[in-house]
């Protein structure tokens, strides 16, 4: 393809990203090396900062450079409330609508016994340490509502059994904004079934 | 099976998520058994595929393509939404995880889609958990070809006698074993009247049931290899302190 064994190599080692293929990598590495090697050298130097210095929060097993993240770290952050999600972009959605206080607990996944992912790859065990040696007073299922969510969910609530704690699940209902007539069938009956008490 | 397959019943065993908004979906059909297909933009949102594309629930779907990844073009369903809960929910799980681990793609056993679907509707229902999963793991050794004679001695061909005892070899049968015998010792021996009463269908005993469980895993265990099937551990509690 090319003359260069480095191109190539270069062209080779971008299509480790997810939806990358051989052409696109192609691009992408013509791109560096044609017009923005500047950009190339930073985003190179950072890459290898990320890999090298991030690595797993402690306490709530997300992403974080620090060994106790910012959120876990937090004076300002109610200790008594856990979220418990599936992933660290989960984490970031949460965030970013600003109604929740409390800590969180990455799974970084879901129980998929075909993918052969079971308890203790989801931090089941750190999960069940951190409620002994902390005082937790609810714990919010944040898990996706996906078969495998749900599993998760129900494995989590009945480990939690001996805890004396409230356990919740987040709703799952029509969107805000959204309208029935064009919501699928399988939420409007979760929406149902979840219904509020108005009066 | 042909290039294009219109409305076909099927159940969704796996989903992982493939590219960026795309779902790489394992169904189980009625007519061609386990074929994996892309759902192209399922994980976009606002995709109206995406709550249907969940296990458990029948789907009508149509599949186009020639090679053996197809394309799914379009998938219906009545009833969507979360319909297994809990434990139901974890038996459901470990059907799917059989049917992954012992199915061979593309080979259609219609008797054991409607076993299959048997066992969903008694897992979405109130009937009690063991005999729906015994059940259909005897209905799947049939499927697969190695169906366990309840009815007869492997060696002598003769009826089984309900106050013999006998040894079960996987694969091959049951072979009469002289008294005097004790089941403690060696799980691998049954009792005549448990595997009448397996024949018949008749698990509301308890010993029968779990003659049943011994029974399916040591048969199932020869096809599944050494690998252990995750589903199994969401049963027992995680180990402590790793």
């Amino acid at each position: 393809m090319f003359a260069s064994p480095l191109i190539e190599k270069l062209v080779e080692s971008l299509r480790c990203l997810p939806g990358v293929g051989p052409k696109s990598a192609q691009r992408m590495a013509l791109y560096l090396l044609e017009r923005n090697r500047g950009g190339g050298l930073h985003m190179a130097a950072v890459l290898q900062e990320a890999l090298e210095k991030v690595g797993h929060c402690r306490q709530c097993r997300t992403l974080s450079e620090e060994e106790l993240c910012r959120i876990c770290s937090s004076n300002s952050r109610h200790q008594h409330l856990l979220c418990i999600v599936e992933s660290p972009a989960d984490v970031h959605a949460i965030e970013q609508t600003g109604t929740y206080r409390g800590l969180y607990f990455v799974l970084m996944g879901h129980l998929s016994p075909i993918d052969g992912i079971g308890p203790d790859d989801i931090g089941i065990p750190e999960l069940l340490n951190y409620l002994r040696q902390h005082q937790v007073e609810e714990v919010i299922l944040a898990n996706n509502p996906t078969v495998e969510g749900e599993a998760t969910a129900f494995y989590i609530a009945e480990q939690l059994k001996d805890f004396e704690l409230s356990v919740s699940r987040i709703a799952h209902g029509v969107p805000v904004g959204g309208e029935l007539e064009f919501v699928d069938g399988g939420t409007l009956s979760h929406a149902f079934n979840g219904r509020l008490k108005v009066r | 099976m042909r290039n294009r397959v219109d409305l076909q019943p099927a159940y969704v065993l796996h989903t992982q998520a493939y590219q960026n908004t795309s779902l790489l979906v394992d169904f189980f059909c009625v007519d061609y058994g386990r074929v994996r297909a892309v759902a192209k933009g399922a994980r976009r949102a606002g995709s109206r595929s995406r709550s249907f594309l969940q296990p458990f629930q029948p789907l009508l779907i149509s599949l186009s393509g020639r090679s053996d990844l197809k394309n799914l073009l379009a998938v219906e369903g009545s009833v969507s939404g979360l319909t297994l809960q809990g434990v139901r929910l974890f038996s459901g799980l470990y059907i799917n995880e059989l049917l992954v681990r012992l199915l061979m793609p593309q080979e259609g056993i219609p008797e054991l889609y409607r076993s299959y679907q048997q066992a969903i509707i008694a897992l979405c229902g109130e009937a009690e958990l063991a005999p729906v999963l015994r059940r259909f793991e005897l209905s799947l050794l049939e499927a697969l070809g190695y169906g366990v004679d309840l009815q007869h001695d492997c060696y002598s061909a003769e009826a089984l006698d309900a106050d013999a005892h006998y040894l079960f070899h996987p694969d091959i049968g049951f072979e009469r074993v002289p008294p005097p015998v004790s089941t403690q010792t060696n799980p691998a021996v049954f009792c005549g009247h448990e595997l009448l009463a397996l024949h018949r269908g008749d698990l509301a005993d308890k010993a029968v049931s779990q003659a049943a469980l011994r029974l399916t895993r040591m048969a199932l265990q020869v096809h599944l290899g050494d690998k252990p099937l995750a589903s199994r551990s969401l049963f027992t509690r995680p180990s402590q302190d790793k």
